[in-house]
């Protein structure tokens, strides 16, 4: 069956089986960007932007992304001109692995969307389905508040 | 684990609750209702080869007013958490925000946590203990089935081949009260032990009426009718509460698994009831 869908800003129509989840379809079109963890629900390594929303893209089927905008990592930015949210996660070390980086910041990028001066519970609340297994949460938790700060205060000169 | 099932055929996508019905209807046993996708995208059974996605049908629209709570079946938990957050002094916000990790929320949605007929599905367990009315549309009409009937029958049975379109839950009354109980190692995890509590009290502070569920044991939700019995002409006083949870304890007969084995989650399920039941007899009093 076909899908057709915007996938970090572009028009995108693609042939699937309808029995395939999205995450298979991403990774099988080259958007290997979205990382497989668990592939169970429950580390968030597969996190997508679905209309803005993270999920986790294993628990999705690929014709739930019929008519939707999906956004991975590669949608964000990269080495070149890297979102606030990636610059602040390199600047303060929120990085070793990166397995769970794309996931964490697209968690990130939602939060900050709806809350731009999020709380500390709120930022937990927010990654609380994105695990680490090496970095851990302290430095995830510095780079979003960092980007917070930063882009509150772009918006402050802007406002000015 | 997370699926690719090359026996689906079809993956649709009615326009219409007509369509949507009507194609449940036709390929009966053979179509799953994908809603949230987050049960669906992982297990999906051989018998299934017709997929019917609810995403198009606008079934996802919350209303929360005094009178009560109307919930579309697709909306998901976050949503219901948010718009629910003043609602019944904010058990059912509670319950949703204890259900996975934010990701899960964002997508799993109140119809799926009422079909998917899993044991650790929370939400059926609070809904029963509401007495919310859950809206099946099937080709020959909607029916409002109480939500009590998940304490003793598989979703799966009760719904056959129906669509939910929507839950209804009562508002609150002054001198009721609600109360939900999960017990966790970390927020957001399966439960350990689950219970839903919800009282009438009288002018003297005495239960007149109680509902008393818990989950985590079955496809179904459980009620603790004995307990209720117990707890009705009480006060809910230390004392009763006690003799309830031990009866529980006793009672109560969970399964183990490789997190909780049956005899912690027996003790549990004591602690989680006495806990909802504090909660809603505190939420009737406050209310009046
Ligand atoms: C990692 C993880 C942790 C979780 N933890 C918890 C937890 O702690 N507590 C908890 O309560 N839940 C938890 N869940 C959610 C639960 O396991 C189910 O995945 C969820 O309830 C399914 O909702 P859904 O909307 O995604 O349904 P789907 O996966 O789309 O559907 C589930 C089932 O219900 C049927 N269905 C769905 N909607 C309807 C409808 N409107 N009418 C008729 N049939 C319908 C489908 O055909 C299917 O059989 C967790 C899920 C994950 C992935
Ligand atoms: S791979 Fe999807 S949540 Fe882990
Ligand atoms: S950086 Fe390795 S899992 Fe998070």
């Amino acid at each position: 069956m076909k899908i057709t869908f915007k996938l970090n800003g572009r028009d995108e129509e693609w042939e699937v089986e309808p029995g395939a989840n999205l995450l298979d379809v991403l990774r099988e079109n080259g958007h290997t960007e979205v990382k497989r963890g668990c592939d169970t629900g429950d580390c968030g390594a597969c996190t997508v932007l679905v209309d803005g929303v993270p999920r986790s893209s294993c628990t999705m089927m690929a014709g739930q992304a019929q008519g939707r905008e999906i956004t991975t990592i590669a949608g964000l930015g990269d080495a070149l001109d890297p979102h606030p949210l990636q610059q602040a996660w390199v600047e303060v070390g929120a990085v070793q692995c990166g397995f769970c980086t794309p996931g964490m910041i697209l968690s990130a990028k939602a939060l900050l969307d709806e809350a731009p001066m999020p709380t500390e519970d709120q930022i937990k609340d927010a990654l609380s389905g994105n695990l680490c297994r090496c970095t851990g949460y302290v430095k995830p938790i510095e780079a979003i508040k960092l980007t917070a700060t930063r882009l509150n205060n772009d918006k402050g000169v802007t406002d000015a | 684990m997370g699926g690719y099932f090359p026996w689906v055929k079809r993956y649709l996508r009615p326009q219409s609750l007509d369509e949507a019905i009507a194609a449940m209807n036709e390929f009966k046993d053979a179509a799953a209702v994908v809603a949230g996708g987050t049960s669906v995208a992982m297990r999906l059974p051989r018998r299934v080869e017709v997929l019917v996605d609810l995403q198009d049908l606008g079934l996802d629209k919350v209303q929360v007013t005094d009178a009560g709570l109307k919930l579309g079946a697709m909306a998901n938990l976050r949503k219901v958490e948010k718009a629910a957050a003043g609602a019944w002094g904010g058990v059912i916000a509670s319950a949703c925000s204890t259900v996975g990790s934010r990701l899960v929320r964002n997508a799993a949605t109140l119809g799926g946590e009422m079909a998917a007929g899993l044991p650790w599905c929370d939400i059926p367990v609070l809904m029963a203990a509401l007495d919310a009315r859950v809206s099946v549309s099937r080709p020959d009409g909607e029916e409002a089935v109480s939500a009590w009937q998940w304490t003793s029958q598989r979703p799966s049975d009760i719904l056959g081949s129906g669509v939910i379109t929507r839950l209804l839950v009562p508002g609150h009354v002054a001198n009721e009260g609600a109360g939900f109980y999960k017990v966790m190692r970390v927020q957001g995890e399966y439960g350990a032990a689950v219970a839903a509590a919800w009282v009438r009290l009288d002018e003297h502070d005495t239960i007149t009426a109680c509902r008393l569920v818990s989950g985590g044991v079955s496809p179904h939700a459980v009620a603790l009718n004995y307990a209720q019995d117990a707890l009705v002409g009480s006060k809910g006083d230390d004392t009763t509460l006690k003799y309830v949870a031990s009866m529980i304890e006793q009672r109560f007969k969970p399964a183990s698994d490789p997190r909780f084995d049956r005899a912690y989650r027996q003790k549990m399920t004591g602690v989680a009831a006495k806990r909802a039941v504090q909660q809603a007899i505190a939420m009737a009093k406050g209310g009046r």
